[in-house]
């Protein structure tokens, strides 16, 4: 499974852009994205915010769980007070259709299992906390793009712990 | 009932037996739909219900339909009327003969009616426990037409009566096995219609009123009661009979009046039996009889409503107690809900209904999970189908299909076809239900689920499809599902004929609710992506079973691995998919929607194939290749999007689009409308894919790809390498199972597939643009671009691209922009368009540097933290452009400019400059990072550097020498200039040129917002100096100094180590109010020539060579006094090297640092003046000579000159007495002779020395002594002046006064001076590259502790210094004076004896003469003057202090001086004598008395007469001076006691001394000797 964390302020603009692999099931931790065409992770992201704008007031959860798919992309959203929308590009490894994949409930392969989405939820509330503190920071303002290695290597660290 | 957009319907069951209804018809029509029904439910508030439409049924003829179950209700309530309505069956049926024209015309009207009836009761014909299905009456009613009271009596009464045994409703019977009738409870009721012309309508309503009205009405009165036989009407007879006994009993009679004009005449009864006109209704009655009759209606029908509901929620909670209980069958209680959603739906409470359903489908979704989890066992709810039979035959068929296909190899579309058509042709209707696939009519699912007989897929299709045409119904939408049919059909047959696009009838819609809508859409969503599953389940399943059929076991795992079955389950699910989108698309359509025009079909773009517009042109090519198959999809979807599109079809009406753009639910309605188009798109997109129909998103990565191979961007090999690519999956690929004829259409071939494509795309863009989803519409219009440009329609790709690309690249989404840019510029260049093409390829590349940047920046700082955590990020390659971006730009005709940031990654200035030998100019080196993979080779870089304060326009413009590549990474190169202007420097503007391309770089105040955390640019201030060997130009204040004449300046040009050939000097004033004649300029030293131009303020001059100097002067003047000057100079100077530019600002002080004042005293015959010389300024003089020159007119003389400088303190003023004696007369009279007058000032000169001068002078040679052969001597021009200036502030005019008295200056005051801050930006040496400033602070601090006092140089006093120093020239003028007295008190007797001092006795008169003498020889004006007043009158008078000098005599006096000619004044006697009389008061030295000698004023007086005019002026102007000779003298005076006695003897009265004797000297008033 491969992962695309993008953190997109509130004019859309991402603010933070990572990738990082799944760690668990003797992963690896690096993304498995075609190389070529690396963009399609930008534009599919880009293109559910609209889906995050209209399921933002549902609930008053910020964890929105998984909010868009296209193909086999699954992007689940984590909204902060300050409507900033941390999403998280999942790509299950290898395509869902063999029945392999049905029996196996591991997060990797099972992108919108209630497991996935609580790993998913313990990332986001993990990335949240960094996040909070990296935007503490006082020469930092709104809409400004995180450049932090530290936050960076944290969202690394959380994503190599739970996902 | 014609508004299509309710379709709740009560039905109203009529009996008609006497055929009135025909003319009721007519009136009762128009009232209906019953309007605002109350409806009080047993849960809930209040509902009400606005329209109701009622479905008037005329009811079967008593006894002829077979009703067992309301017969049976019937029995228990009376048996014994039972067989009387049979029995009097055919008298009503026959009618009586008195009627029959008019019945035999109803039964004629009403054939569809009848032919209607039997299919109802078709239904209705087993009560089974499904109540809800059935569409029995609310209300039956009952028509009577009764016209006079006999006919009541004898035949009417009875036949209601039987009428009501038959129908009174089993609610009256409250026995407890009969409440299940409840379920189709009704009322009923009955109309009493009045015909005209017969008694009946003769008859007032009721008798009671009639004997209360008028009386005039008495006679109908009595006629009534004569005819009818009692007080009352056939209508009070009625409601006595039939209404029931009790109080409470709701009214079920009422009477309806026809005019009489209403009846046709034929229909009108001839036999008129009452008396013509004896009653006739009003209007107003008319009308409330209307009103009672409607209201009795309503009411009638909200009670049995109420009674139905009632009965079902009762029987629903009993059913759903049971659940638990095992053996509960969902579908009972399906049904059982069901029936009340239906009742509640009928009565126009859609939305109680859609709640019904609401909770039916998560029912439905509980029982199927509890089912799927309890694997065996008995299944809790009733079991269902495990497969739908309809979907397992028509994979059976499509599988048996593919199967032949594949014997074939070769997919033959023809043998697919005829299949696919008899499929199609099996029963007609079903090519309309499969374009409908949700549709609850399309099956008879209400048996099937009775039956315990559906699957889990039919049972969704059908409850969704039950809440859509509720949701419809709710939105108010203008498709009901019959209507769609209907108008599918029509508009089929009108294409078929060749219409175009015949667009529907404006429909009356009212309000469309665009709220529900979008409910529908997203239901629809969901209901989509649950369904296709189960779909695919269901057909695997029935594989499973059929394949179990044969052998079980692990057979069935082959089963779900049957790659043809894969491939038909897949189809038909996309088939299904995207039928259902499409229906739910075409249901929620609406003319409200604004949608804007479609974006297809940019300007510029190809014509389609076949000469039309792409769009226009989607469905024609369809039925042009299958006429057979020509669908209404197809041709539906063209009105629709015609309709949609707006801007091709003007005919259709848009004005409602504008007025309702702001209607709630709008943009939601928009967003999932696009959502639904997105969703069949995506099916059809899948399916594409499976037979390699690419939409252009893999070639993005696969161009892509061949980038970073550094291939040659070449499209035909793209072209090729797709063309190869495309058959390989063509494994099995068959559009068996795909029912849907767009779909089918679409995926024929590869064009239609693209079209289909660009069309849902486009139409999802647009209603995402209203729905206001930013992103989803550039996501479509990148997914439009693509599409394009994989169509090679490169300008509407491009048209897309540049709509597109800036709001990726506004928020940040860099990796998205740089993909879209890339094609961007790939189709501008297929396009040749060259300025577009340069711009895109810029911004590409800009953006590809910037994130090489990133990359760089975030790589180091990973370096810094963590390097395990660094991600390989893989960049973007834009190797190559850059070259053809350079070729391309050299073909453009104008430059352009992007910012140098855009291919760099950083910019440093050096910030030492770096000095050429043996010529005025510099260079500064340039680092930059640059960040492309690509060299660039620039042509030529330019910066420019601008002074930071001073004259802040002066710029310098730095060039490179030649051209300079730069491969990726650091580079650096030098820029160099000729010009030098001493002063602090910053950046300004970096720019780098290549062909037409500029890059540049502005560091100004406007990016100072980027500047913030910014680290692009990074340049130290730059400080330029002069070195000690080059071209130099200093400004002085000229030494030499005339008060009289215009001050002028000196320039001094050195040239250094120049040769100069020529050179021009530019000078402008920049004090305000100066004036430099530069015409006058001369050469004061050195050899220099000098060319005067016209020009103002250009001097230009010829060679002067290596090491020398010349000096310049030229006056100049000043409109205010100001102490300080400055000029603007410029020279440029031409060398073998080159021509070089220097630019100076020198300012000099013009205060005269002395000061210079006169006494004059004036004698007879000489003038005495004293110049009393003092400093100015707090700094003291050096005051070297001092010479007053004589002039024509006067000669001067002064005793002594200095053999030694005097210095001038301020506080301490130097004093010079010059003796000035006119020169002789004889001299003076041969330059009488000339009319020019002598010149007769004189002018005083004065050498000197500001000590400030000599300081400097001090420190500069001792400074540059010690600099003499050390390092820093190249900066000895600009240290000297900082130093020279830091310690001129500091001194005090104390500290001045202390050196000019020690002569010698202590250093001590630079000792705590920071000297590096005011040479920073010198950068750094060459050589051990330290830094400049310091070793210039500690070349300065060494210096300042070797010479702590430095002696001022000594000045001589030998000729050759004095001319060297500073001199002034100041013409004194002798100041006129008319006439010069001289006064004299003398004596008249010469004292005997000789001594300095008179004696006198006091209390003496003593005689004095005053003697006065008068010269006007210092008039030296009016000298000449022959005209001057004739004579000049005086007064004289001695007067003295009164307590000390008593003058008698002629104290006052008037005396003329007459006009002297110059013959006569010097024979002339000057001399006046007048005697005084001075009497001294007291002893001691007493002044003498003073003189004072005015002009007399009253002379004018006396001569105005005479006197013109001319005359008085001198007379004012009449200046004389006295010289009083006897000022400052004194006389003794002495007592005038001669002899005194005095007795000193104390005997006596008295006592003490007396005075006895006393004798004076002298009576006469002598002075004694």
């Amino acid at each position: 499974m491969s992962y695309y964390l993008a953190i997109i302020g509130t004019q859309d603009n991402p603010l933070f852009e990572c990738e990082f692999g799944t760690a668990k099931q003797g992963g690896d931790g690096v993304a498995r994205f075609p190389e070529q065409a690396r963009h399609m992770n930008q534009f599919i992201v880009h293109s559910s915010l609209d889906i995050v704008e209209e399921v933002q007031w549902g609930g008053g959860q910020m964890y929105l769980k998984c909010i868009d798919s296209y193909y086999n992309n699954y992007v689940s959203c984590f909204m902060t007070g300050g409507n900033i929308k941390f999403l998280l590009l999942h790509v299950p490894s290898q395509p869902s259709s063999s029945t392999a994949t049905r029996a196996s409930t591991s997060i990797a392969a099972n992108p919108t299992s209630p497991q996935t989405e609580e790993a998913i939820k313990q990332f986001f509330t993990e990335v949240y906390e960094n996040w909070v503190k990296t935007i503490m920071n006082p020469f930092y303002s709104v809409n400004m793009e995180v450049k932090s290695p530290v936050f960076r290597a944290r969202v690394m660290g959380a994503g190599k712990k739970y996902l | 009932m014609e508004q299509p957009s309710s379709s709740s319907k009560v039905t109203v069951e009529y009996f008609d037996p006497h055929g009135v209804y025909q003319l009721l018809s007519p009136g009762l029509l128009p009232r209906l739909p019953l309007h605002n029904l109350h409806w009080e439910s047993h849960a809930g508030p209040l509902r009400s219900i606005d329209s109701l439409h009622i479905d008037l049924v005329p009811g079967t003829q008593p006894g002829q339909a077979l009703r067992p179950v309301s017969s049976a209700g019937a029995a228990t309530s009376s048996n014994l009327t039972l067989s009387k309505v049979k029995s009097e069956d055919s008298t009503a049926s026959g009618g009586d003969g008195f009627h029959t024209q008019t019945l035999g015309q109803v039964s004629g009207e009403k054939p569809e009616s009848r032919t209607d009836a039997p299919a109802k009761p078709a239904v209705r014909e087993r009560r089974h426990q499904i109540p809800g299905l059935r569409q029995t009456p609310y209300l039956k009613i009952f028509f009577l037409r009764c016209d006079d009271n006999e006919t009541y009596k004898a035949q009417a009464r009875r036949e209601v009566r039987e009428w009501i045994k038959e129908h009174t409703p089993p609610t009256q019977s409250s026995t407890k096995q009969n409440t299940q009738e409840n379920h189709d409870a009704y009322e009923w009721m009955i109309i009493h219609v009045v015909v005209p012309n017969t008694a009946a309508a003769t008859q007032p309503r009721s008798s009671g009123k009639i004997n209360e009205g008028s009386s005039g009405n008495a006679a109908e009165k009595t006629a009534a009661r004569w005819r009818g036989g009692g007080s009352s009407t056939i209508l009070e007879k009625l409601r006595a009979d039939f209404n029931g006994s009790s109080r409470s009993a709701t009214d079920r009679v009422s009477q309806i009046r026809i005019g009489i004009n209403d009846v046709p005449y034929d229909m009108l009864p001839r036999v008129v039996p009452a008396i013509p006109g004896s009653y006739t209704e009003t209007p107003q009655e008319n009308e409330n009889a209307w009103i009672d009759f409607i209201a009795k209606l309503k009411f009638l029908i909200l009670a049995s409503f109420d009674l139905r509901v009632g009965q079902y929620e009762e029987d629903i909670r009993e059913k759903d107690t049971q659940r638990s209980l095992p053996g509960w069958n969902f579908c009972t209680f399906f049904v059982l809900k069901e029936g009340l959603a239906r009742g509640f739906e009928s009565v126009g409470l859609v939305e109680d209904a859609l709640v019904g359903y609401d909770e039916l489908a998560v029912g439905l979704d509980a029982i199927v999970r509890e089912q799927t989890t309890a694997e065996s066992g008995p299944q809790p709810g009733g079991s269902f189908l495990p497969y739908t039979q309809d979907l397992m035959e028509q994979a059976k068929k499509t599988k048996t299909a593919i199967l032949s296909d594949i014997g074939e190899d070769d997919a033959d579309i023809d043998a697919e076809e005829p299949i696919d058509l008899q499929s199609n042709n099996q029963d007609h209707t079903s090519q309309d239900i499969d374009e409908i696939p949700v549709d609850a009519t399309k099956k008879h699912y209400r048996e099937l689920i009775l039956s315990n007989n559906i699957s889990i897929f039919d049972f969704r299709c059908y409850i969704f499809a039950r809440q859509l045409s509720l949701l419809l119904r709710l939105a108010n939408a203008w498709s009901s599902q019959e209507e769609l049919l209907a108008k599918l059909k029509e508009q089929r047959e009108s294409s078929l004929q060749g219409v175009a696009a015949r667009f529907p009838k404006v429909r009356q819609s009212a309000e469309e609710n665009l709220v529900v809508l979008a409910e529908i859409c997203s239901r629809a969503l969901d209901f989509v992506a649950s369904i296709a599953r189960i779909l695919r389940d269901d057909i695997w399943s029935s594989q499973l079973e059929k394949g179990g059929a044969k052998e079980k076991g692990e057979e069935s795992d082959s089963v779900t691995h049957d790659p043809i079955m894969g491939k038909v389950v897949d189809n038909m699910a996309s088939s299904f998919t995207f039928a259902v989108a499409q229906q739910i698309l075409a249901q929620t359509a609406t003319k409200v929607l604004p949608i804007p025009p479609s974006t297809l079909a940019p300007p510029g773009s190809n014509i389609g194939l076949d000469g039309q517009e792409p769009k226009a042109s989607i469905p024609e090519p369809k039925t042009m290749m299958h006429p057979a198959r020509t669908t209404s999809l197809a041709v539906r979807s063209t009105s629709r999007e015609s309709s949609a599109a707006g801007g091709r079809s003007s005919s259709v009406p848009e004005t409602s689009t504008i007025s309702s753009f702001n209607k709630p639910g709008l943009e939601k309605l928009a967003g999932h409308r696009a959502e639904l188009y997105l969703l069949s798109r995506n099916v059809m997109e899948q399916i594409g894919k499976e037979r390699g129909w690419g939409t252009g998103w893999e070639e993005v990565s696969d161009l892509k790809e061949r980038e970073s191979d550094m291939e040659e961007v070449d499209l035909t090999v793209s072209n090729g390498k797709i063309a190869t690519k495309s058959p390989s999956p063509r494994t099995i690929f068959t559009l068996e199972g795909i029912k849907n004829k767009l779909l089918r259409t679409a995926l024929d071939n590869e064009e239609d597939f693209l079209r289909l494509f660009e069309t849902l795309t486009d139409k999802a863009l647009r209603h995402y643009t209203v729905a206001g989803y930013r992103q989803s519409v550039l996501s479509n219009m990148a997914d439009l671009a693509i599409l394009k440009y994989h169509q090679k329609d490169f300008a509407a790709a491009a048209s897309y691209f540049v709509r597109m690309t800036p709001s990726y690249g506004e928020g940040g989404w860099s990796q998205v922009e740089i993909s879209m840019l890339i094609l961007y510029a790939k189709s501008l260049k297929e396009l040749q368009r060259k300025e577009e093409y340069v711009r895109v390829v810029l911004k590409l590349l800009s953006k590809a540097a910037r994130n090489e940047k990133e990359r760089q920046l975030r790589k180091s700082a990973i370096k810094m933290c963590k390097p395990s955590c660094f991600e390989g990020e893989e960049m973007i390659s834009v190797v190559s452009y850059l070259d053809e971006l350079l070729h391309v730009t050299k073909e453009l005709e104008h430059e352009i400019t992007i910012p140098l940031r855009s291919f760099f990654g950083r910019l440093e200035v050096d910030g030492t400059a770096q000095y050429d030998s043996q010529q005025d100019s510099f260079s500064l080196q340039l680092h930059l990072r640059y960040l492309l993979s690509d060299d660039l080779t620039i042509d030529e870089a330019r910066m420019r550097i601008n002074a930071s304060f001073g004259d802040t326009n002066r710029e310098i413009w730095l060039k490179s020498s030649g051209p300079t590549t730069f491969k990726k990474g650091r580079a650096s190169m030098m820029v160099k200039t000729d010009v030098i202007v001493p002063g602090i420097y910053t950046v300004g503007h970096v720019s780098l040129h290549v062909h037409n391309l500029t890059l540049d770089y502005e560091h100004g105040t406007t990016n100072l917002g980027v500047a913030h955390g910014d680290n692009f640019f990074k340049s130290p201030k730059i400080l330029l100096y002069h070195r000690a060997e080059a071209f130099d130009l200093k400004l002085h204040a000229s030494r030499y100094m005339h008060l009289d004449r215009n001050r002028s300046l000196e320039l001094e040009i050195s040239t250094g180590w120049n040769d100069v050939k020529n050179g021009e000097l530019h000078i402008r004033a920049a004090t305000a109010g100066m004036r430099i004649q530069t015409s006058e300029a001369s050469v004061v030293a050195g050899s220099l020539e000098i060319s005067r131009k016209l020009e103002a303020g250009v001097i230009r001059f010829g060679p002067l060579a290596t090491k020398s100097s010349a000096k310049i002067s030229m006056p100049f003047n000043l409109e205010h006094d100001s102490t300080s000057v400055s000029l603007k100079i410029e020279i440029s100077y031409t060398t073998e090297k080159g021509t070089f530019f220097y630019a100076t600002l020198p300012t000099m002080s013009i205060l005269l640092p002395l000061g210079v004042n006169v006494q004059d005293v004036f004698k007879h015959n000489a003038l005495f003046s004293k110049f009393t010389i003092s400093s100015a300024t707090s700094s003291p003089l050096r005051l070297l000579s001092s010479r007053l020159e004589g002039s024509e007119v006067f000669d001067s003389a002064c005793g002594v000159n200095f053999t030694q400088p005097v210095v001038i303190f301020p506080r301490q003023p130097a004093s010079m007495l010059y003796k000035i004696t006119k020169k002789s007369d004889n001299a003076l009279l041969p330059s009488l002779k000339i009319s020019k007058p002598p010149k007769s000032s004189m002018s005083l000169v004065l050498h000197y020395v500001c000590l400030e001068e000599e300081i400097d002078l001090a420190i500069s040679t001792s400074l540059n002594s010690s600099f003499q052969g050390t390092p820093l001597q190249p900066y000895s021009r600009l240290l000297i002046p900082t130093v020279v200036s830091e310690l001129q502030s500091h001194l005090t005019p104390f500290d001045l006064e202390k050196i000019a008295v020690l002569s010698e200056v202590s250093t001590s005051y630079l000792a705590n001076i920071k000297w590096k801050d005011r040479f920073l930006g010198l950068g750094r040496m060459p050589e051990d590259n330290s830094d400049v400033a310091t070793i210039i602070a500690e070349g300065l601090q060494a210096w300042q502790h070797r010479t702590p006092p430095i002696p001022l140089t000594p000045i001589s006093m030998s000729e050759e210094s004095i001319a060297a120093c500073r001199s002034i020239v100041i013409p004194v003028d002798v100041p006129r004076v008319t006439v010069v007295h001289t006064a004299d008190l003398k004596f008249a007797k010469t004292s005997p004896v000789f001594s300095d001092t008179a004696v006198s006795a006091s209390n003496q008169p003593i005689p004095v003469t005053l003697h006065i003498k008068w010269t006007r020889k210092w008039d030296i004006k009016n000298e000449q003057n022959t005209n001057r007043p004739a004579d000049l009158e005086f007064f004289y008078e001695v007067s003295g202090p009164t307590d000390t000098w008593l003058i008698g005599g002629k104290r006052k006096g008037h005396f003329k001086i007459p006009n002297a000619t110059p013959t006569t004044t010097s024979t002339q006697d000057q001399n006046l004598s007048f005697p005084v009389v001075l009497i001294p008061l007291r002893e001691g030295h007493l002044p003498f008395p003073n003189v004072d000698i005015k002009p007399a004023p009253t002379a004018r007086i006396a001569r105005s007469s005479v006197v013109s005019e001319e005359d008085l002026q001198p007379k004012q102007t009449v200046a004389c001076e006295t010289d009083y000779r006897n000022a400052g003298e004194t006389i003794r005076v002495i007592s005038n006691a001669w002899k005194t006695t005095v007795s000193l003897d104390a005997s006596g009265p008295q006592g003490g001394a007396m005075l006895l004797e006393s004798e004076g000297r002298s009576a006469s008033g002598e002075v004694l000797g």
